[in-house]
């Protein structure tokens, strides 16, 4: 299990380790509208400046509402990838999680940044 | 289509385009550029139009990109004179001063507006994460039924999703059909063109809104169908945006820096005598426009308009999605301007007569916070503008004769990864983006610009 990939199952809150929130496709049960408490957990993942990263099993994935406000697509279907890297761009594409970049706002040094000016330095 | 007239009278905002050309025998009057260009005689490229255009939002003053084209200014009179034109001015919002600090005539003109543009029609609202769309969106929402009512919203590429997220709030809080339209990397180049043609080349402001117009005209094909809410001048007229500045420094030069500030970094895109003569040709026209009102109480907001939202800004609503919808921009009716510049600076600033209004209209979305209020530092998200499909398709457009001649050595030579970092920094889009729109424009009317001497920005 790696902690810092966290797939959204329910709108708990995401622990603090945690750099990409993997959002499970309508088909596989994941979610489809954005709706409270959703849209309340959505706004906190993009507070805190994590990737948000859509887990597309079928091209139908690609529809929803939450789909859209994700940035990247995971899929191991090529018809899926094909089409989201039109749409999304083949950059924001990925066949592997850990291809992806650390989010600026988890990177050491702005974590340093963030640490010494919570302590007023 | 053009129509000759003697005369020709704008109205008090100049926010829906008129552009005016000189005939032998009168004036000739279109809603757009192109459509008078087949009658105008020697078309000559001005220079300082198109500086404005690529470094600043748009041509200033009246220019156009086109010698002897002119775009009618607010209140502004124009008079055919055996083949020139003579132009005058009695603009009445430059004589509003605060006289009153309450808020309810601006609530009652707000309301008022919004209430006669949406009777008997379907309603659509541009809908961001910001004050000016919610608050129309909410009080079109009181006056009409919410089956006839439909929000939609885009990314604006600012590389953040609080935009969507929080429109998504405010539409469900007010039980009115709501959809994200996602921008696709694959049609950048294609969205580009498309508001290069609608704006008649004259901004790059607001490209992003091109999918949303799009979606506009799949869900109602006939544009007289739905009228369209565009909070054009709100930030303005209501908001606090453009204040000057604190710190040290006069207010003439505060202002023309806010003018100029595309072309902070330009060394990074523009070769040395370029972005001398760009800034040069923004002061030329913008200095005579602050100076007019630098001791006047909203100078600040009348120099914004008539430097920024007029040539740039207001292009989008009137020019793009007049194309989709009827559009309707309440904030900067003369009702609600009188009534915004009744109240003193001081009551605009920070925003803070948003929430105050809002309470009037809905208090729960007066009190639910703004994308910009939540917005994360870094920026999380790449933007579209710097993904390798924009990059390639810019390249291809500014990597060619003849702007070649004015670009950095460094964006010359430089990679996609150099494009990028230029492409990450406010003024370095902005002017990336000013010059694809340059090129654009050449490759439309190459043929019929007589003159277009380039190296003029040279010397």
């Amino acid at each position: 299990m790696n902690r810092r990939i966290h797939t959204l199952l329910t709108t708990s809150k995401i622990p603090d380790t945690v750099q990409t929130v993997l959002v499970p496709g309508a088909s596989a049960g994941g979610p489809d509208d954005l709706v409270d408490p959703l849209i309340d957990l959505f706004i906190d993942i993009e507070r805190r400046g994590l990737n948000i990263v859509l887990h597309a099993h079928t091209l139908d994935d690609l529809e929803p509402p939450v789909a859209r406000v994700c940035r990247y697509v995971y899929s191991s279907d090529p018809g899926t990838l094909e089409v989201a890297s039109q749409r999304w761009g083949r950059e924001q594409v990925c066949t592997d999680l850990s291809e992806l970049p650390v989010p600026l706002s988890r990177t050491l040094r702005r974590r340093i940044y963030n640490a010494l000016k919570r302590r007023g330095r | 289509m053009p129509r000759t007239v003697n005369l020709f009278g704008g109205d008090q905002s100049g926010a829906a385009p008129r552009f005016v050309s000189p005939l032998d025998q009168g004036l000739l009057v279109g809603e757009s550029v192109s459509d008078l260009l087949p009658q105008v005689q020697g078309l000559t490229a001005d220079l300082n139009g198109l500086a404005q255009m690529v470094a600043a939002s748009g041509p200033i003053g009246g220019r156009t990109l086109f010698e002897g084209v002119y775009r009618v200014q607010p209140g502004e009179t124009l008079t055919a004179d055996r083949g020139k034109v003579r132009r005058s001015f009695n603009w009445e919002w430059e004589s509003i001063s605060p006289t009153t600090r309450d808020v309810s005539t601006l609530l009652d003109a707000i309301i008022a507006e919004v209430d006669s543009a949406v009777s008997a029609h379907q309603v659509v609202s541009m809908l961001s994460g910001g004050w000016d769309s919610r608050m129309l969106l909410a009080i079109a929402d009181r006056r009409q039924a919410a089956s006839r009512i439909r929000a939609l919203t885009t990314s604006s590429d600012t590389g953040t999703i609080m935009e969507e997220l929080v429109a998504t709030q405010v539409a469900q809080m007010l039980g009115i059909t709501h959809e994200i339209v996602m921008p696709h990397r694959n049609s950048f180049s294609e969205d580009l063109a498309t508001f290069a043609e609608a704006v008649d080349f004259q901004t790059s402001f607001h490209v992003w809104l091109v999918p949303l117009v799009r979606r506009l005209g799949e869900i109602h094909p006939d544009p007289r169908e739905a009228v369209v809410l565009d909070g054009l001048g709100g930030g303005l007229f209501v908001g606090g945006a453009f204040s000057d500045p604190p710190g040290a420094g006069t207010v003439m030069d505060k202002r023309l820096a806010g003018a100029t500030r595309y072309l902070e970094g330009a060394e990074r895109v523009l070769k040395g005598p370029v972005i001398a003569n760009f800034s040069e040709a923004i002061q030329s026209d913008a200095s005579d426009i602050v100076r007019r009102y630098l001791d006047h109480p909203h100078g600040h907001i009348l120099s914004a308009y008539l430097t920024r939202t007029l040539p740039g800004i207001s292009l989008a609503p009137h020019g793009l999605v007049r194309q989709a919808a009827r559009i309707a921009t309440p904030f900067v009716s003369n009702s609600v301007v009188q009534a915004g510049l009744s109240l003193p600076p001081e009551d605009h600033a920070k925003d803070r007569l948003y929430p105050l209004l809002m309470e009037q209209i809905h208090p729960e979305l007066a009190s639910l916070p703004t994308a910009q209020a939540q917005v994360p530092w870094p920026r999380p998200h790449p933007r579209r503008i710097t993904s390798i499909e924009a990059i390639r398709h810019l390249r291809s457009l500014i990597l060619t004769d003849p702007l070649h001649a004015l670009l950095a050595p460094e964006l010359q030579e430089g990679g996609p990864s150099y494009w990028r970092r230029t492409l990450s920094t406010t003024g370095g889009q902005h002017l990336l983006r000013g010059l694809a729109m340059l090129s654009l424009w050449w490759r439309r009317y190459q043929e019929e610009v007589a003159a277009f001497d380039i190296e003029t920005w040279l010397r």
